[in-house]
């Protein structure tokens, strides 16, 4: 079948098909009384669903941000809603969805033609309670609840405001239509830890049916003899058995036989994942994705919201160190507030780096929190999409800029290593001039290989040419990895490849100095560092390699 | 019925937050609460029509309450909206 593997391992559960948003249409209804009734029921379990995000939100982030989650529940129980609603249903024997939708279109347009921005941007919130009314009423099981046992979750794709509030505790793996290697869906596979493929085009799957989800042979099988479905369930006890066995390495430090010191890190993306980095032994943070802070709201964080999350986060750390990524949004990022221009190229475009240098009271607001969250901890800060040193260094002014201001306001701040992602190749190339004025370096793989390789890597007819193993790429990083040693610049890397058991002896042999990767993943990856000596590995024979599935096939004969 | 002008202090103006407050408030009252802005009325208990308003800040308002407990609910929500919801 088509498809690609994100996150081995095998799954056996119920599929729980996701559906994205449609429009209802105009859907007429002879139950009048059973519109209202569903109406009523459909309304009290969206009440009841937006209650558990109340409180949610107000444990993982805080009271004034639950507060505007309040605020749709205030709408929903608006008195003057209902009356509209009811009055559509018996005047035109309208379906409940459809009235749902209309009355809530109509009030979503209301908003979109106030003058304020702000105004406009609660048109989102009504979309969302729309959304989510409607789809209680079509499909009231379609939310996760705790009488789930064992679900597959089946869709076209994965959106992170779709899981924000999903109970995932029952999710045994994911399955899907679109995306790609580094899609939400990956991320979100790798992190929970559970089987998941992508990319496999629409499937004849029901609702419902027991399936078994081969991640590890990239297989789904919905037609199996009893015998098949034993095997498998022997299988995945072996596989609980072995993630059980690995949780020996939690507590040491990646160091090789030889006493070659590699940090192994994960990439986090906010509060909730700083659990998950203690349990699986991390020794740090190689990647705070900061955008997820912007994200699935409909206006900016202000500083002192961003301060109090970044604060919590460093904090949770408890003295583990922490790599804060500034804002890098654009391209796959949907953040409507921004009123980002649609671009034709938006991974070549308008994003990250580019748009904080050109929206400096907007970026200023990020570093402020930042730096006000770094008395709390071991932090670092980088930027995303650096290609020149002259961005660098404007950058690195707006920080100290930043730095003064607070000292002005009676901070002081003691020095904070201030480094890059490198993920252009430009600054790939030119890693020995960047070495002058950067503190680290972070490799990016993912967009590193994209650009190198003038590869769209969310785009399944060129899945096959986004590799990192490709020779040009391993030059690259090999390099970066190289001007560090020489110059004394600390090197880690953040992208995929990081947690990668066939790239890591390659990346250790060469000196690197910190690995980054999903919590997942850092168990296996202490357990190869640990268990290897680090000699190093000539580059000049992969180079002379045709492409990168010829280096994956030498490499699985090589022993480290 | 009490009438008198209120004016928004709120820098953002009435946003989410701020026009549930008043929501609240205005709804734990007997009387009838109504914001009254360039010819527009709003019901205050109401936090669709509230946010309808786009009210902004040095926006004025004629707050209007009617009822038993009316003057309680004026001085109430006047001073709710006077010293801007709380919001720094």
């Amino acid at each position: 079948m088509k498809g690609q593997v994100v996150s081995k391992g095998i799954a056996i559960g119920t599929v729980k098909r996701i559906e994205a948003y449609k429009p209802v249409g105009l859907i007429k209804t002879q139950d009048i009384n059973g519109a209202l009734e569903l109406l009523e029921a459909s309304k009290e379990r969206t009440s009841n669903e937006l209650k558990a995000l109340v409180e949610k939100t107000r444990a993982n982030v805080g009271d004034k941000e639950a507060q505007i989650f309040e605020a749709h529940l205030m709408i929903l129980d608006d008195p003057t809603l209902q009356p509209s609603i009811e009055a559509v249903i018996k005047n035109d024997a309208f379906s409940a969805e459809t009235v749902v939708e209309k009355v809530l279109s109509n009030m979503e347009e209301m908003f979109k033609n106030l003058e304020s921005d702000y105004m406009k941007e609660r048109a989102l919130d009504i979309f969302d309670i729309k959304k989510r009314w409607v789809k209680n009423i079509l499909r009231p099981d379609s939310i996760l609840t705790e009488s789930d046992q064992a679900v597959i979750l089946y869709a076209e794709e994965l959106t992170p405001s779709d899981t924000l509030d999903m109970d995932l505790s029952t999710v045994q793996g994911l399955l899907m239509e679109k995306g790609g290697v580094t899609s939400h869906t990956a991320i979100l596979a790798q992190s929970m830890d559970i089987p998941a493929m992508v990319g496999c085009g629409p499937l004849d799957l029901d609702h419902g049916q027991l399936i078994i989800l081969d991640a590890n042979d990239g297989t789904v099988l919905s037609n199996y003899s009893e015998d098949t479905l034993s095997k498998y369930q022997v299988k995945r006890e072996q596989e609980l058995e072995e993630k059980e066995a690995l949780k020996l390495y939690k507590e040491c430090m990646g160091k090789t036989l030889d006493g070659k010191r590699v940090e192994i890190a994960a990439n986090i993306a906010g509060l909730k994942d700083i659990e998950s980095v203690h349990a699986n032994g991390g020794e740090g943070v190689g990647l705070f994705r900061t955008e997820f802070v912007y994200m699935n709201r409909n206006t900016p964080p202000s500083e002192d919201e961003q301060y109090s999350i970044y604060k919590k986060i460093v904090v949770g750390l408890d003295g583990k160190p922490i790599i804060f990524r500034t804002m890098d949004i654009g391209g796959d990022k949907e953040v409507p507030y921004l009123n980002m221009p649609l671009e034709p190229n938006p991974f070549l475009g308008y994003r990250a780096i580019r748009y904080c240098l050109d929206e400096v009271a907007f970026f200023k607001t990020q570093i402020r929190a930042i730096l006000r969250a770094s008395i709390y901890g071991n932090l670092k800060i980088m930027f995303p999409m650096i290609g020149s040193i002259k961005q660098f260094l404007e950058a690195k002014e707006i920080v100290q800029a930043c730095r003064d201001d607070l000292k002005a306001e009676g901070l002081d701040l003691k020095e904070i290593p201030i480094g890059i992602m490198i993920e252009i190749p430009s600054a790939a190339i030119l890693a020995e001039q960047f070495a002058k004025y950067v503190d680290f370096f972070s490799i990016g793989t993912n967009d590193l290989t994209q650009y190198t390789l003038a590869v769209d890597r969310q785009n399944e007819a060129v899945g096959d040419l986004y590799d990192y193993f490709d020779p040009a790429v391993l030059s690259l990083i090999h390099h970066v990895i190289k001007v560090g040693k020489k110059t004394g610049t600390w090197v880690g890397m953040c992208g995929s490849a990081a947690g990668d058991p066939m790239m890591i002896p390659l990346l250790v042999s060469w000196g690197i100095d910190e690995l980054s990767m999903s919590t997942s993943q850092i168990l296996a990856a202490k357990k190869i560092v640990c268990n290897m000596t680090a000699n190093e590995v000539k580059i000049d024979d992969f180079l002379l390699c045709h492409d990168a599935k010829y280096i994956r096939r030498r490499l699985k004969k090589m022993d480290f | 019925m009490i009438q008198g002008k209120v004016v928004i202090v709120n820098e953002t103006g009435l946003h989410a937050r701020p026009a549930s407050e008043l929501v609240k408030i205005a709804s734990s009252f007997v009387a009838s609460v109504k914001v009254l802005v360039e010819g527009r009325e709003a019901d205050a208990k109401s936090i669709i029509n509230i946010l309808s308003l786009g009210l902004r800040q040095s926006d004025e308002i004629t707050l209007q309450t009617d009822g038993i407990d009316e003057q309680d609910a004026f001085n109430t929500v006047k001073a709710l909206i006077e010293s801007g919801f709380g919001d720094e």
